[in-house]
Order: structure tokens, then sequence, then C-alpha cells
């Protein structure tokens, strides 16, 4: 459904975009992540036709962006990592405005929204003013807009930013839903976890290169040893750090020295005057508190099991968490030349 | 498209409703647009302060000259007339200069600040679509404050004193003036990255040619004219004098104001025979100030336009 073929977008002396070549078969939800300024949006905005392509071109169900732009544009639904609303609308102009604004016959608009609206679950507010709604209902209602038309493609950028845990997994289920209505789908991130399990492809996107592509379950196998879960908690340090050695599909496990950890070394060698609470913040807690990363190649339900471990065995957890910028220690174990070939996917 | 209770529809949605209706392939930015206009209280109350302030000052005057003449009642009515007309004119070029444009110094960059640029870029409308569908609802709405004041214009033809040529001739120049100032803020806008530095790029053109023209061509020329000629260079004058008529002719004020003085004085409305200096046995024969500032402003306003579109499609 799409192909880039050596896709390039340079602005001024940075390659935002660099001979990227890709395809993404029909049907397929396809995660693209990367750090930002990786070259995500800019690779959406190209495929969106908002931005033409310094060299090469893009395939869009056989419609080149360079020369069937708006044969590419009914083919596509675009939504922006920052997708506005007009604050003078209600949620239901809104919707009829762009779907005029796509050419959609005045006579089937009505009906149309009705259907958008309750697929997204916003039908109770269609006669509300958009200034009204939330952040997800406003990302939801994005959403809508992007189906207005009914394209065959869904472009998505920064799909989940903004979006509280439960909107997440709602929009999961919508994607899914779309997806069984054969549309292919792009998203992009730049946290993997949030698309891992939303996606059928992944491909790791830096400084405008596919680092790594293919099959979601494929990619997490590949990824998973290099994923580092913090965890934060108060007792024995050799004893935790022991217990989470021997969970199932933890790799390594390591005391991270903390600012609390250093201030007792000190203490202990009377280097420091202040390690006994002169803060008045009670330092004694901070120095209790202790953190070590896991160096994880478990799945979920390993991770749930691993969490479990630790706390059965007497290790009291504050926190437990896969840490955020695990995707830029992620590239750097695959900074490697880029893939020479075009990634295929579907 | 919303329902909203019957009570609360606006004569602006009742007419887009309608149009809609029609399904003629409006463009729908500017079916939007122009509800947004005229939904509310806004338009119709800037269009009442509006007649309010001409139709006041135009009283004003009218009751001046009847206090200076209490033996005739209305003095002579030929001037009550001319004055009256030339005061309207006057309003109307303020509007359309300093009014007209701040209409339109948002449009682009307004959509860009909220994110809905993309959004319609993404569309199937054209970069054009898009700036045809932002400057025809402003046009409209100028258009509208121009025409509410017809009636004064009528006060002074019954008065006397005003001849439909004049008429014609400040037509002619506030129309072009509505249409060159709307969209140099629209082109603005679509190169700005925000409104702010939109509106003040746009007002300090707007000042330089409304203002700083007439001051260049009304004292600076003369003087320059005078000098050369007590210097002898009278070879200077054709050139000297074509840059002048000109220069008056780029300014609402010095092109309207020259023309009806050329008008009254030899009843000659398309062209203007000028001599440079007194003594100078040259004259030339131009078009009237108030024609060539017409198609000026038509022809810049129509190369500001796809230079918007261009802009549009062209910038984040």
């Amino acid at each position: 459904m799409i192909e880039t073929r050596e896709l390039t977008k340079i602005f001024g002396k940075t390659t935002a975009v660099d001979r990227l070549s890709i395809q993404v078969g029909a049907g397929s939800i396809f995660g693209i992540v990367g750090p930002n300024g990786a070259g995500k949006t800019t690779l959406m905005r190209m495929l969106a036709t908002l931005l033409p392509p310094t060299s090469g071109d893009a395939l869009v169900g056989g419609a080149s962006i360079r020369r069937h732009a708006a044969r590419v544009r009914r083919l596509v639904g675009y939504l922006p990592d920052a997708s506005g609303v007009y604050p003078d609308m209600t949620v239901a102009e809104y919707m009829s405005f762009f779907a005029a604004c796509y050419g959609v016959p005045a006579s089937d608009r009505a009906a149309l929204i009705g259907d958008l609206l309750t697929l997204v679950d916003l039908s109770h507010r269609r006669d509300e003013p958009m200034e009204k709604l939330s952040p997800g209902m406003r990302r939801r209602l994005g959403l809508a807009r992007a189906l207005v038309h009914d394209p065959h493609v869904l472009l998505l950028d920064d799909a989940t930013a903004g979006l509280d845990p439960r909107a997440r997994v709602e929009l999961r289920e919508l994607l899914k839903e779309l997806r069984s209505m054969n549309k292919t789908i792009v998203l992009t991130s730049h946290i993997l976890a949030e698309l891992e399990d939303m996606c059928t492809h992944i491909a790791i996107l830096e400084r405008g290169r596919i680092l790594v592509a293919g099959e979601s379950a494929v990619i997490r196998a590949r990824l998973r040893p290099h994923r580092i879960i913090a965890v934060r908690f108060f007792g024995n340090v050799e004893m935790a750090v022991n217990q989470a050695r021997t969970g199932q599909g933890v790799v390594d496990a390591q005391l991270v020295p903390t600012h609390g950890q250093a201030m007792r070394e000190e203490s202990a060698t009377g280097m420091s005057e202040f390690a006994n609470g002169e803060d008045g913040m009670g330092t004694g807690m901070l120095h209790a508190l202790k953190e070590m990363q896991i160096v994880f190649a478990g799945d979920y339900s390993d991770a749930t099991e691993l969490l479990r471990h630790l706390m059965r065995t007497g290790v009291q957890v504050v926190s437990f968490s896969e840490q955020a910028d695990s995707l830029e220690k992620i590239l750097t174990g695959l900074n490697g030349p880029a893939q020479p070939g075009p990634a295929r996917t579907g | 498209m919303g329902r909203r209770s019957p009570g609360r529809r606006e004569p602006g949605d009742r007419i887009a409703a309608r149009m809609a209706k029609l399904n003629l392939g409006l463009n729908p930015l500017m079916v939007r647009e122009l509800r947004g206009y005229m939904r509310g209280a806004r338009a119709y109350a800037v269009l009442t302060v509006h007649i309010a302030i001409v139709s006041g000052i135009a009283l004003l005057l009218y009751m001046g000259v009847s206090l200076a003449n209490p033996a005739s009642g209305v003095g002579n009515s030929s001037q009550v007339g001319s004055a009256l007309f030339y005061v309207v004119v006057g309003l109307q070029i303020v509007l359309v200069s300093f009014v007209a444009p701040a209409f339109t110094v948002s449009a682009i960059s307004g959509e860009r600040e909220r994110h809905t640029l993309d959004l319609l870029k993404a569309t199937l409308l054209s970069p054009r679509q898009i700036v045809w569908g932002k400057l025809i609802p402003v046009l409209g709405y100028v258009l509208l404050l121009v025409l509410a004041t017809l009636p004064l214009f009528s006060l002074a033809f019954l008065l006397g004193g005003v001849e439909p040529a004049q008429f014609v001739a400040a037509l002619c120049v506030i129309l072009a003036s509505a249409a060159l100032f709307t969209t140099l803020g629209l082109s603005v806008s679509s190169r700005a990255r925000d409104t702010l530095s939109a509106t003040v790029v746009t007002y300090a053109i707007v000042v330089g040619i409304v203002i700083g023209l007439s001051v260049l061509a009304l004292l600076v020329f003369p003087a320059l004219a005078g000098a050369m000629g007590r210097a002898g260079a009278s070879s200077a004058a054709p050139a000297l004098t074509a840059l002048f008529v000109a220069l008056i002719s780029l300014s609402p004020v010095g092109a309207l104001v020259t023309s009806e003085a050329n008008f009254v004085n030899t009843g000659n409305l398309l062209t203007v025979t000028v001599r440079p200096f007194a003594t100078s046995p040259v004259a030339v024969v131009l078009p009237a100030p108030f024609v060539i500032l017409t198609v000026c402003y038509l022809t810049a306003s129509g190369i500001l336009l796809w230079l918007a579109a261009r802009a549009v499609r062209d910038r984040a």
C-alpha cells in the first residue's frame, strides 16, 4: 500500500530523512519508533503530501506523492502530532467542515459523521463547542476527522501523545477495529513500549534512517535483551539484587549509585557533614531508598512475575518501570549501518 | 451539520445552511469563514458602530455649516454636499486602509498557530482555494461596510456639489485599496510565524503607503522641483513629473485628492495634464492618479494572492 523509494528530505544542512526505503503492506499497522529528531514527523508529512521530498519518491496506493498529490490525499487520512481545533465550532460542525473539504457529498455527511462520532465515542458531544473537549477527546475527534473521507491509509503522527493510559487502551482497540476494516495504519512514537503491542510491524528510525524493521514480534524479540527495568526499593541491597538475578527473563541486575547512597558512603568515611538529616527532608529515608537496573529479556508476563517474585522475597518495591529512555539505549546497541535494502512489511 | 435550537440560530447560520443545502460546490472554507464573520453580534456591532461614526461626523458637519450660515439655514448646500462627500470618502479610505487588513493578518498565521493549517492542506483544497476562501469573506464584509454608507453619499448628491464621476473615482480608489490592503495582510500572514509579527509588518507597509507616499509626494517633490527649477534643470522636468504623479498615484489619499481636484478644475476625469514648472513649456498628459492607483493596486493584489498561495503551499 505504501512504498518509499530512497525518500530523502534535507533542511539546510540537516538531513531529516535519508534515502528511506520501506514497504508497508495493505491492512497492516506499521509503527515507526525513534527518538525526537529522528525524522518521523518529516516522513509522515511527506507521505501526507504536506512536504515535498528533496529526492526520492513514495507511492501510496500506487500514486506518487510528487506527481499525484490530490490522488494521495484522497487515499490518506492524516492526524498530525498537534491536531488543531476551531474553538468556535461544534464537534459536528468541525466534522462537517472537513467532510466538505474532502468533497463528501452533503447528503452523505450527517450519517457519516454520526457513525464516526460513535466509533470514537463522541456522539454524546456532537453539539458541544470543541473548546470544551479534553485533550484525549480532541485526539479521538482528530482520528474521526482523519477518517471522514474513508481513506485507505491512516497516518497517525505521535498517536498516543497526550493520552492517559485508559485512552491508550481505547486507541489500541480502535486501531484493531480499523485494521479489521482493512485500513493500513502508519503511526509513530518515541516510546517503543507504546507501539509494540499495537502494531503488526515496527521500524526503528534514527537520524532519518531505518535501523531495523520487520514484524513486531521479531523486532520485540530482537530488542528484548536490551530492555532496562528500573526498580526502586527499600531493604537489603545484596539480597534484592540477588533475588532479581534469579527472576525469569532477567539477564543481569546492578545496583545504581544514587545520591542518597553516595552521601551515606561519604558519611561513613567522615567526608560529609550533612549526611545525618540536616537538610530536614528526611535524609534517612532518602538514604534507605535504593535503585537497581535489571537488564530484562522477558515478556510482559515475565515482568509481572518478576515483580511478584521480588515482593515475595521481602524486597520493598517502591517503583518498577521500564526506563523511558531505553529506546535510546537500544538504538545505541543497534547503531550499526542502516539496512541497505528496503524494509519490507506486510 | 451541528443542529442548534432554532432560537439560537443566527442569520449568518441560516444563510450558510441554505447555501450548503444548495450544494453549489462552494469553497467550504469560504462558507466557514463567512459563517464565522456573520455569527454572533460582533459583525453587526462593527457595522452599527461604523455607520454611527460616519453618520455622526456627517451630522456634525451639516450642523456646523448651518450654524455658520444662520441666515440661509443650511448655507450653500453644494458646499455642504461636497464637504460631506469628501468626509465620507476620507472615512472609507481610513476604514479600508486600517481596518480591512485587521481581518486578514491572522487569516493564515492564525491557522498555523491553531495547528489547523496542516489539516486544511491535507484535504482536497488547493492552496489557491485556501487563500480565496480566506479572502472572499473579508472582502465581502468590507464591501458591506462600504455599501452601508451609500445613503450618506446619496445625501451628498441631494445637496449638490458632487458629480457622479467623482463618486465613481472615489469608489474605484476605495475598492482597489480594500483589495490591496486585504491581500497584503493575507500575503504577510501566509509567510509570518505568528499573527503579531504579521500585524506589525502589514501595518508598517500600510502606513508607508497611505501616509509615507503622500508625504513624500506632497512635501519632498515640490521642494525638489522648486530647487531644480531655480537651477534651470528643466530637461529633467518630464521625468520628475512622471515620478511625482506615480508617487502621488500610489497613495489613496493623494490619488483621490489630485484626481478630484483635476476633475473640478478641468472637467477631465480620466487624464491629467501636468506642467512641472510654471514657466515650463513641457506639458505631460498622464492617466488620472485614481486610474493609475486602481490598475496598480489590482495588479499588486493579484501578485500578493499568488505569493500567498505559494507560501501556503511551501511553508510549514
